[in-house]
């Protein structure tokens, strides 16, 4: 039996956005609105302010990040090791299905 | 922090690591966003209501239509509420479902024995066995006796992971093609603050081929080791 990675099967669930969040946090701590403009800058989705939030709440409760002290009324959140741990895995998962569609399309390796 | 110096306020010209943003509290944007942050519970409001204030005239300034942002706030809300109430619905459901037991025990000790609660028990056939974690460092025994005593082909295997996971459902893998038939319970977090994880399964009592569930364990030397004893 193919059992998938269980990291990746948590980040799955827990949503697109939840893993567009891990993968800004992945270079260092950000706020809210800097999540925003970073997620938008290297993925072209513009989450809304709802959606990032229940995703935050999400991860935060599954600890894969961490909130900081806020800073004023920005509250700035940081990335765990279980939250790399899982977008690496996450990460992993999703390049070999791409690497097999890419290949059953007859597309080349990716960029 | 490096976000703050590579991602200032937008229409501020504030020195790095300062925060001024210079759009007025009382603009109508603004109020439409407050309002529609106004509809989250007041947990949420009092977690997060400041920083997303902020972050909602944040993002008007920076050019997004008030409607749309507080829109996004107003969906995101009626969801939070709904994982409340649902959150709360199970809850009473537990207490109920104690408080039954508690009284079943009660009669059985003044002798009217359990003859007479048969007829509950019977009232809705069965067609899926549900077990759910209560000890999250024995969740592979816990899961593995509650499924053996049904004689359900379902293995429980524990996977090592973070703390706030411990004791959470991580899988359902099956060996046939197609959705798996086994559903995911959620409840109350079991070694986390969090207020919803998996916490049980839902297995079909006429599973067609054999499945696996996968739950979290403490990763050694994090707490007990995983075991596959039976359970209560």
């Amino acid at each position: 039996m193919n059992w998938s990675s269980d990291d990746a099967a948590v980040l799955r669930r827990a949503g697109e956005a939840s893993v567009l969040i891990l993968t800004s946090l992945a270079d260092g701590p950000k706020h809210g609105y800097a999540l925003i403009q970073d997620i938008r800058s290297f993925s072209g989705h513009k989450l809304g302010p709802g959606t990032l939030y229940s995703a935050l709440d999400r991860l935060e409760a599954l600890e894969l990040i961490q909130s900081l002290p806020a800073q004023e009324r920005r509250q700035p959140y940081r990335i765990t090791r279980a939250g790399s741990e899982a977008l690496a895995a996450y990460l992993d998962s999703v390049e070999r299905v791409s690497s097999v569609g890419r290949l059953r399309l007859s597309l080349g390796p990716a960029l | 922090m490096s976000s703050d110096s590579r991602h200032s306020a937008p229409g501020t010209h504030s020195a790095p690591g300062t925060h001024s943003v210079p759009v007025s509290d009382t603009s109508t944007g603004s109020r439409l966003v407050r309002a529609a942050i106004r509809c989250y519970p007041r947990p949420w409001r009092e977690r997060h209501g400041e920083e997303a204030a902020e972050l909602g005239r944040m993002l008007v300034a920076d050019g997004s239509p008030p409607p749309v942002v507080a829109l996004s706030y107003l969906v995101a809300a009626g969801r939070e509420r709904a994982r409340l109430e649902a959150e709360r619905a199970r809850l009473e459901a537990r207490r109920g479902r104690a408080a039954a037991g508690a009284a079943a025990a009660a009669l059985s000790l003044l002798g009217a024995g359990t003859a007479l609660l048969a007829p509950t028990a019977q009232a809705s056939p069965v067609h899926a066995v549900q077990v759910r974690v209560t000890r999250p460092a024995d969740a592979v025994g816990q899961l593995s006796a509650a499924l053996a005593r049904h004689e359900l082909h379902v293995s429980v295997v524990g996977r090592p992971v973070a703390h706030g996971l411990v004791g959470s459902v991580l899988s359902v893998q099956w060996r046939l093609a197609g959705p798996v038939p086994i559903g995911i319970l959620y409840g109350p977090c079991p070694t986390s603050r969090a207020s919803a994880c998996a916490v049980g399964a839902r297995v079909p009592v006429n599973l067609a081929a054999p499945a696996e569930i996968v739950v979290g364990v403490p990763r050694s030397g994090e707490g007990a080791g995983m075991s596959a004893g039976p359970g209560r």
